[in-house]
């Protein structure tokens, strides 16, 4: 076995290469066996110094550090997971509060306007109505103005009429021309119609 | 000029400090390149483990991309039984890697090129691994040799094959380390033995040198990931067996 792994991490190759001088000294000194005792006394005692040093000091701290931050990496990521959660049911709140907010004003909103309408609807009926009143006593009294002026028409008419038969013929039933002239505006104004 | 494997010799620093057994233990150029990575990474990762600041800074990033890369290998490899051998896992990483890129530095030295040590790590790796095994599955860690669901006629066969798998694991987890690491500084080594005689024309060996080295810094921190996620993965086969 050792002899297979020398030669196969070329080794051997190397060793063909050295100088006949270096073998003839006495050979490699890994092999010169009163080095070994000094060796594994130094091995032993720096790697027993290394080995505690690394478990009592390094290891121990360094394990430490890494445990702390990944706690508060953990902590951190936790912290931000609940913010997080706490901002979303905030934003549903605060969503929720405009949805209503944005009802209860369109609400009033259209409860004002229906309001004013109606308002406006009523005043302008009452108007309206003051109005025809006002137009329909207006007419009333333009047609008995009429009719009064008509009727007074027809008897100026007849008086002036039996004043001029009376110039013109003396005497003149006055009944008479009255009822004439009476009937001759009725005609006349049927005319004119 | 110096031959391609003077890199490789060990010296003392220091005159011996003591022995043991008959064995005088003295500084060497390898205990300084073992201790100054051990210098080295414990500074760069203390530094960047001090403040353990939320928002890293460079060091930090630096430390947590090594403590994140070990983590997720042993998870990956190994699963939550083995977040108790993270330390070892990682202290085992950063001592090749540190080891394995030094010895890249100029005048440096590779203790990772040398069987002796490769050997002893992975050995004790391999010691440690089975006792585990047998500690937690007792007698049971014996079916790690006979694959689930195979044809027990097999036995005879299987049995032997898996055993000398089982068994040649450390040798294959050292000799990968070591000889690696040695090719590598034996090659430029080479290499820019030919810079030097080839005069002029040493800017072609040159430029492969550059080459090379890019590649050995790539080598170098392979070899590490491999040694450290094989631990990972004979760790795993003695806690869950098959």
């Amino acid at each position: 076995m050792p002899v297979s792994a020398l030669r196969a991490s070329g080794w051997g190759a190397i060793l063909a290469i050295l100088p006949a001088a270096a073998r003839a000294e006495g050979g490699m000194p890994q092999f010169d066996v009163s080095t070994f005792p000094s060796q594994i006394f130094w091995l032993v005692v720096s790697f027993a110094l290394l080995y505690v040093l690394m478990s009592w000091l390094v290891l121990p701290r360094i394990g430490h550090t890494i445990e702390a931050r990944e706690a508060k990496i953990q902590s951190d990521l936790d912290a931000a997971q609940k913010a997080n959660d706490a901002a979303r049911v905030a934003a549903e709140a605060q969503r929720k509060a405009l949805a209503e907010a944005r009802g209860k004003a369109s609400a009033t909103l259209r409860q004002t306007t229906d309001a004013a309408a109606a308002e406006t609807t009523a005043s302008l009926a009452a108007i309206g109505e003051k109005l025809a009143g006002k137009i329909g006593e207006a007419e009333r009294r333009i047609a008995e103005q009429r009719a009064q002026a008509l009727a007074g028409l027809s008897s100026l008419a007849a008086e002036i009429a039996g004043s001029v038969l009376g110039k013109l013929v003396g005497t003149v039933d006055g009944t008479q021309v009255a009822a004439k002239v009476a009937a001759a505006v009725e005609t006349a104004r049927k005319g004119t119609k | 000029m110096a031959g391609p494997l003077e890199q490789f010799t060990i010296h003392n620093v220091t005159d011996p400090l003591f022995t043991i057994g008959n064995h005088p233990i003295a500084v060497t150029n390898s205990a300084i390149f073992m201790l100054g990575a051990v210098a080295i990474s414990s500074v760069l990762l203390l530094a960047g483990a001090g403040k353990g600041a939320m928002i890293p800074g460079r060091v930090q990033a630096l430390a947590e991309i090594f403590y994140e890369f070990i983590g997720n290998m042993v998870r990956d490899n190994v699963g939550s039984a083995g977040r108790k051998y993270f330390p070892f896992i990682f202290s085992l990483f950063i001592f090749t890697l540190f080891g394995n890129v030094l010895g890249l530095m100029p005048y440096g030295f590779t203790f990772t090129s040398h069987i002796a040590v490769t050997f002893f790590m992975a050995a004790s790796i391999f010691l440690a691994v089975t006792l585990i095994g047998l500690f937690k599955h007792g007698l049971r860690f014996f079916s790690l040799f006979f694959p689930h669901g195979a044809p027990l006629f097999t036995a005879p066969i299987l049995i032997p094959i898996e055993l000398v798998s089982y068994l040649s694991r450390p040798i294959s987890l050292s000799v990968r380390l070591f000889a690696n690491m040695t090719v590598g500084h034996v090659l430029l080594k080479v290499l820019a033995g030919f810079v030097v005689a080839l005069g002029i024309f040493g800017a072609v060996p040159l430029a492969v040198l550059v080459a090379i080295t890019a590649l050995e810094l790539l080598v170098a921190v392979l070899q590490a990931y491999i040694f450290t996620i094989l631990s990972c993965i004979y760790l795993n086969d003695a806690l869950h067996l098959h």
